[in-house]
């Protein structure tokens, strides 16, 4: 990593076996099958990228790092399988791919020794967690395990949020975001990641009280387009700051459908860079500089880094 | 009509102070309250009625806001307060204040009322303001804490059910409406909040000074009146302050009913 391109901090990246083998991972785990099935219903698809597709769409978008999130698996093999193929892509592309682990804390001690094998591996975080597609809740003690496990490794950590209105999709998880604002201040040194917005949590620090417990809370931008207007990334920097809004992508997801139903990285980038409003410094700070500092934050070093911290 | 106006005091008689959890101190009449709140640089103040259960409770606020709304025709828009779980003499109490002259219905309570947003009553008192065109504010408190009271969900999702089905309801939801201008942005909600008002009132703590231009960021435009919720007990054990130049034009969808 040479520390100065942009860094999309949300992104999937399939192992190809899950590619070229989708129906019996679909059946192995239909939560999986049914956020990734290619129906003409929806407006969008979950599309697949192999890490050659993604280097590439980097290329052409101008984005150094790729964070690869985990995915909610209902299994923990699959938890695994994913966190070796991923720990496979830092190895073969250093300062390209950066990872967070697929973690389900539903599987309690096994959840909390596939933290520390992360960890061991050389992974930045944890995450993308999902309360709604595996079935815990935020108060669940099996999350608490999984989260101490990260904060003493000083993982971050980014959960998947959903929006309490708006049109209804695959994957929109209905977990009551104010538990959210529990966590944060139940772990008030953890580093946690609110995705897709944190739906809607940004406005909430109109409160004191609230942006005093979020210090440490980030949101991403992941998926965005298809939940909000352009104007939404001013917003949520005024709202949180600049300093705790990451640009993502949630690629390959198509999140620009009307336009283009292929992988892509660029309209995004375009999108902010033309309609977004940020100063130079937002910019700036939301594109790279804040996942830059985030995914040093456990302070080793890990493929691509010439040092401990960026 | 462009004009500023603080829409958000209220004013309770001395009778029932006691019956406002300690949120309300003093008992004022409209010319005391004018005199504090006028100096936001306020053209006219919009008197809302205080949630009560009881419905003799509402009736008695409402004739005393009558009374003072006589005395300072030129400056006060009052609003009357029912509560639609007492049933038919909700609908006709708010039946009698739209006739008397008052500019609105509210400020309502589901959760300190107890009533549901599908409510056969309620439901009435909606359809009451839609057919005369006029507001009704309905309390959406904004917080995070659990207090120790075993908090519910946050309202943006119970409310927006109820916005989505009310299309011609001009609905005003105080205190940044709970968080929902945040989802104006998504854009099959913004489109159904165009008959909604938001306002900047304190509800239990002052907001970061930013917090109105944000919100204005989000709701893109003019939607978001300027509220002072005078004279109410905050958090720290204070009255709501009255910052000097404060006051914010009425937005257009209200200054249109004014």
């Amino acid at each position: 990593m040479t520390g100065k391109g942009m860094i999309d901090a949300h992104t999937h990246m399939f192992p190809e076996d899950v590619i070229h083998n989708w129906n019996a991972y679909a059946e192995r785990d239909p939560y999986f099958g049914n956020l990734t099935k290619d129906s003409p219903k929806s407006r969008t698809r979950e599309a697949f990228a192999t890490a050659e597709d993604g280097i590439r769409e980097a290329d052409k978008a101008g984005i150094e790092v790729i964070v690869m999130q985990g995915w909610y698996w209902n299994d923990m093999d699959l938890c695994r399988q994913h966190n070796d193929y991923m720990a496979e892509l830092t190895e073969k592309y250093p300062g390209r791919y950066v990872a967070f682990g697929s973690i389900n804390p539903v599987f309690g001690k096994e959840a909390v020794k596939e933290v520390e094998r992360c960890y061991e591996r050389g992974f930045a975080g944890i995450g993308e967690l999902g309360p709604g597609g595996n079935g815990f809740s935020l108060k669940d003690p099996r999350l608490y395990d999984v989260l101490e496990a990260a904060e003493a490794l000083h993982l971050p950590v980014n959960f998947h949020v959903g929006e309490p209105m708006g049109h209804v999709y695959a994957g929109k998880d209905l977990t009551p975001i104010e538990g959210f604002y529990d966590l944060a201040v139940r772990y008030p040194k953890l580093k946690l990641i609110f995705a897709h917005m944190g739906g809607g949590l940004p406005f909430y620090e109109i409160l004191p009280e609230v942006k005093e417990a979020f210090r440490n809370v980030y949101y991403d931008l992941a998926a965005n387009p298809l939940l909000y207007d352009i104007r939404s990334t001013k917003a949520a920097v005024r709202l949180a700051g600049a300093e705790r809004i990451l640009f993502g992508t949630d690629f390959p997801l198509t999140i620009y459908p009307e336009v283009f139903k292929g992988q892509d990285l660029t309209m995004f980038v375009e999108d902010i860079r033309k309609n977004a409003g940020l100063t130079p410094y937002e910019r700036e700070r939301v594109m790279g500089e804040n996942m830059r500092e985030l995914i040093s934050v456990s302070g080793r070093k890990y493929p691509g880094q010439e040092n401990g911290n960026t | 009509m462009r004009m500023k106006a603080d829409m958000h005091v209220h004013i309770v008689p001395g009778i029932l102070i006691g019956k406002t959890g300690g949120r309300i101190r003093r008992s004022l009449s409209a010319e005391e309250t004018w005199n504090a709140v006028s100096v936001s640089g306020a053209e006219k103040m919009a008197v809302l009625g205080w949630p009560f259960a009881g419905e003799e409770d509402c009736v008695l606020q409402n004739d005393f806001i009558l009374k003072e709304m006589q005395k300072q025709k030129d400056i006060l828009l009052g609003f009357g307060t029912v509560n639609p779980a007492a049933g038919e003499s909700a609908v006709r109490e708010a039946e009698r204040c739209l006739d008397a002259g008052f500019f609105g219905i509210g400020e309502l309570d589901p959760e300190q009322q107890g009533f549901s947003l599908t409510d056969p009553f309620f439901e009435r008192i909606c359809t009451l303001c839609v057919s005369r065109r006029r507001p009704l504010c309905l309390h959406a408190g904004i917080g995070m804490k659990d207090h120790g009271t075993g908090r519910k969900d946050l309202l943006p999702a119970s409310y927006y059910h109820f916005i989505e089905k009310w299309q011609s309801l001009v609905l005003i939801l105080p205190h940044f409406g709970g968080g929902i201008p945040f989802y104006a942005m998504m854009p099959e909600v913004g489109r159904h909040l165009k008959n909604v008002i938001f306002d900047n009132a304190p509800d239990t703590e002052k907001y970061v000074p930013s917090a109105s231009e944000c919100a204005e960021l989000c709701l893109k435009e003019n939607r978001l009146a300027y509220g002072s919720h005078f004279p109410v007990v905050l958090q720290d054990g204070k009255e709501t302050e009255i910052t000097r130049g404060s006051c914010r034009e009425v937005p257009p969808l209200l200054g249109g009913l004014l």
